[in-house]
C-alpha cells in the first residue's frame, strides 16, 4: 500500500489544523501522530461517544435500508392514541436525516440518528428478547391511518395501502403467468395513480407513501447520500491540499493571496474535473469495501448487538430510576418534595396517559403485564413513571409517580408495615383526568374516580370523626383482598370496574362481616 | 447483599447519584422482604444490561479498529488505508493543480 506522502502531511499537525477541522480526513496527521491516537485508550466518555458513532457506517450508508425499517419499527410499535405523536416523530426523523446528508465524512451523528438509535434500540431490544411477530408494515399503515382525521382520506389511503400490498404480492405470485402478472400490475398501478391524483393535494399521501414505500428501493437514496458525502470529502481533500500549499509558502502565502485567487479562478474547471474524479474514486472505494462480506457481516452483527444492549440498558436504567424514586416516595423520603411540586402540577393532560399507554404496551414485557394484571401493581408504576418522563411535561410527571407509587406501595398493599405514602388526594393534584389502571387507557372525558372519591370521603370522615370513621387503609385492603383472592365477604370491586361508577352498586350503611363500615358506594354481595 | 454493594448496584443500573442511592438503602428495610427482593432483581437485570452494553461497545470498537474505520475515535466511511491510496493516486495531479 502506498503511504500518504503529500507535503501537506507535516502541516496537518499544526494546532490550527488540529482544532479547526473536524473530519477524519482533515484530522489525518503524521503517521506518528496517528499511531499515538490509535493507541489511546478509550475513556468512559469516549466509549459513550464511540457508542454514539458506532453505528454511523451502517446508519449512514445503509440508512436507506435501515432508516425506513427503523421508522417502520418505530411507528409500528405505536398505538392509536400515539399516532399524532408518532407522525411528528417520524417527520422529525426524516427531516433530520435529510440534514444529516450534508454532515461530511463523519456524518456528525445528528439528533435524528440518536433519536432513531434510541427508539429502535429499545424496540429491538425488547422485540428481540420477547419475540414480536407482528407484521410491522401492516401495523405501521394501520397506525398511520388511525391518525388521519378526515375519514374519506383515511379510506382512500387504506385502499391505497391495499393496492400497494397487492401490487407487491403480485410480483411474487407464482401461480400467475407473466402475461397475467403484467396485466394485474398494470391494473393495480393505474388504480394507484388514480388515487394519487385524487389525494395529490393531501400531505398525508406523501407521508404515507414514504412509510409504505420505505423498503421498496433503497438503492437510489443510498447512492445519493454516498454521492453527497463523497462530493464533500473530495472538496475537503482539495481544499486541504490547497491550504497546505499556501501554508508551505510561508510569508509568501499572503503575497500570493491575490494571485492565488486569480489562479484559482483560472483553474476552476480543472479543479472541478479533479474533484469529480476523486469523488468517483471514493465512491468506488466505498463500494469495494462494502463487498467485503465477512467484515460487513461482523459489523452488522456487532451493530445489532450494540443496538439491542443499548435498548435494554436504557429501559432498565429508566425503569430502575423510577423504581427507586417510588421506593423513596413510599417510605416518605421525598414526600415533602412531592407535595410541593404536586401543588404546582395541576395539569397532566393526556400526556402521561398516552405516554403510559405507549410504554406500557411496547416496553413492558408481556409476562410483566400479565403479572401486573394479576395484582403486582407496583411494576405498573415503574413504567408509568418512565412514561411520564417521556411525556416531557416537566414536573407533571410527579403526579404519575405519586399515583403510581400509591398503587405500588400505598397503604392498601401493605397494612402490616408502617407507611407514610401520600394518597393522591394528599398530593393535592387537582387533575380529574381519568386513567384506567387496568388498561392504562385514557377514556377521553374526565371522570370522577370512584376510588379517589371514596378515599376522599373516608378522609373527610376521618377528620370529622377520627374515632369512629373507618380507615382508608382498611377499606383499600379489603378491596384489594377481594381483587386478589376473590374474598366473598369483601366488597365487590375488581380492576375492571374499580373506576366505573355504573358498576358500583349503591348500598348505604353497608357493614362488612368483620365490622368495618364501608363507604356507601361499596356494596357487599 | 451489603449496603455498599446495593449502592453500587443502584448506581450502575440506574445512574442515580450516590445520595439517592444511599437513601434507597436506608429505605429498603421499611419494605417487605419480597418487595426488596423484587427491586434488587430489577436492579440486577439493569446491571446485566449495562454489562452487555459495555461488551457490545468494546466489540464494536474492536471491529472498527480491525477494519481501519476508527480514526481518532471517529468512525470513517472509507478505511484509512484506502484513503491513503486514494490520496496517493491523486497526489501528482493535486500537486499539479497547485502549481
Amino acid at each position: 500500500m502506498t503511504t500518504l506522502t503529500l507535503p501537506s502531511q507535516t502541516q496537518f499537525s499544526t494546532p490550527s489544523d488540529a482544532t479547526s477541522l473536524k473530519s477524519p480526513l482533515e484530522k489525518l496527521k503524521t503517521p506518528d501522530e496517528l499511531s499515538t491516537k490509535k493507541t489511546h485508550s478509550l475513556t468512559n466518555t469516549s466509549l459513550t461517544a464511540l457508542a454514539d458513532t458506532a453505528g454511523r457506517i451502517a446508519d449512514v450508508f445503509d440508512s436507506a435500508i435501515t432508516l425506513p425499517k427503523l421508522v417502520g419499527d418505530t411507528i409500528g410499535t405505536l398505538n392509536i392514541p400515539m399516532v399524532s405523536w408518532a407522525a411528528s416523530t417520524v417527520g422529525s426523523i426524516l427531516a433530520g436525516s435529510l440534514g444529516c446528508f450534508a454532515h461530511g465524512l463523519t456524518f456528525g451523528a445528528g439528533k435524528w440518528l440518536q433519536g432513531v438509535r434510541r427508539w429502535t434500540g429499545v424496540h429491538n431490544g425488547v422485540n428481540d428478547a420477547f419475540g414480536n411477530t407482528e407484521e410491522i408494515a401492516s401495523i405501521t399503515a394501520k397506525s398511520f391511518l388511525s391518525g388521519v382525521k378526515d375519514p374519506s382520506v383515511a379510506n382512500d389511503l387504506k385502499e391505497y395501502f391495499t393496492l400497494h400490498t397487492n401490487l407487491q404480492s403480485v410480483s411474487f405470485d407464482t401461480t400467475l403467468t407473466d402475461e397475467q402478472r403484467t396485466d394485474r400490475q398494470v391494473g393495480l398501478k393505474r388504480q394507484l395513480v388514480q388515487l394519487e391524483l385524487k389525494l395529490s393535494r393531501r400531505a398525508e399521501l406523501n407521508e404515507f407513501k414514504a412509510l409504505i414505500n420505505a423498503d421498496d428501493d433503497p438503492a437510489p437514496v443510498a447512492h445519493k447520500k454516498l454521492e453527497e458525502l463523497a462530493d464533500t470529502m473530495a472538496s475537503k481533500l482539495i481544499a486541504r491540499v490547497e491550504d497546505s500549499h499556501k501554508e508551505r509558502l510561508g510569508f509568501l502565502g499572503s503575497k500570493m493571496e491575490g494571485s492565488w485567487m486569480a489562479l484559482a479562478a483560472q483553474g476552476e474547471s480543472g479543479r472541478e474535473v479533479l474533484r469529480q474524479r476523486i469523488k468517483d474514486r471514493l465512491i468506488t472505494a466505498y463500494e469495494a469495501e462494502q463487498r467485503n462480506e465477512s467484515g460487513r457481516t461482523a459489523m452488522a452483527e456487532a451493530r445489532q448487538s450494540l443496538m439491542e444492549s443499548f435498548g435494554a440498558k436504557s429501559a432498565f436504567r429508566e425503569g430502575g430510576f423510577y423504581l427507586v424514586l417510588g421506593v423513596l416516595i413510599h417510605t416518605g423520603a421525598l414526600s415533602g418534595f412531592i407535595s410541593t411540586v404536586a401543588e404546582h402540577s395541576d395539569k397532566i393532560g393526556n400526556a402521561i396517559t398516552q405516554g403510559g399507554l405507549y410504554l406500557w404496551n411496547n416496553f413492558v414485557p408481556e409476562a410483566i403485564r400479565e403479572t401486573v394484571n394479576q395484582g403486582l401493581l407496583y411494576a405498573k408504576w415503574a413504567f408509568g413513571g418512565v412514561a411520564a418522563l417521556y411525556a416531557g411535561k416537566g414536573v407533571s410527571f410527579v403526579y404519575g409517580i405519586g399515583k403510581g407509587a400509591y398503587e405500588m406501595f400505598g397503604p392498601h398493599t401493605d397494612t402490616a408495615h408502617t407507611t407514610t405514602a401520600s394518597s393522591p388526594s394528599d398530593l393535592k393534584v387537582a387533575d380529574p383526568t381519568h386513567i384506567d389502571t387496568a388498561t392504562h387507557s385514557a377514556v377521553g372525558t374526565p371522570k370522577v374516580d370512584p376510588l379517589q372519591s371514596h378515599l376522599d370521603a373516608l378522609r373527610t370522615d376521618a377528620l370529622a370523626s377520627p374515632t369512629t370513621a373507618p380507615h382508608a387503609a382498611d377499606i383499600s385492603s379489603a378491596l384489594k383482598s377481594n381483587i386478589e383472592v376473590g374474598n366473598p365477604g369483601a366488597p365487590h370491586v375488581d380492576t375492571a370496574t374499580l373506576r366505573t361508577n355504573a358498576e358500583l352498586k349503591v348500598a348505604p350503611d353497608s357493614i362488612r362481616a368483620d365490622g368495618v363500615r364501608l363507604h356507601p358506594d361499596i356494596h357487599i354481595k | 447483599m451489603r449496603d455498599f454493594e446495593i449502592i453500587e448496584l443502584i448506581q450502575r443500573s440506574t445512574a442515580l447519584p450516590p445520595t439517592l442511592a444511599a437513601e434507597l438503602v436506608r429505605a429498603l428495610p421499611k419494605l417487605p422482604p419480597e418487595k426488596v427482593e423484587w427491586i434488587i432483581s430489577i436492579l440486577q437485570m439493569g446491571q446485566t444490561a449495562d454489562t452487555r452494553y459495555n461488551e457490545a461497545v468494546a466489540r464494536m470498537e474492536e471491529l472498527l479498529r480491525a477494519n481501519k474505520l476508527l480514526v481518532d475515535q471517529e468512525v470513517i466511511a472509507v478505511s484509512e488505508p484506502v484513503l491513503d491510496n486514494i490520496m496517493a493516486e491523486f497526489e501528482e495531479e493535486l500537486d499539479l493543480l497547485m502549481k
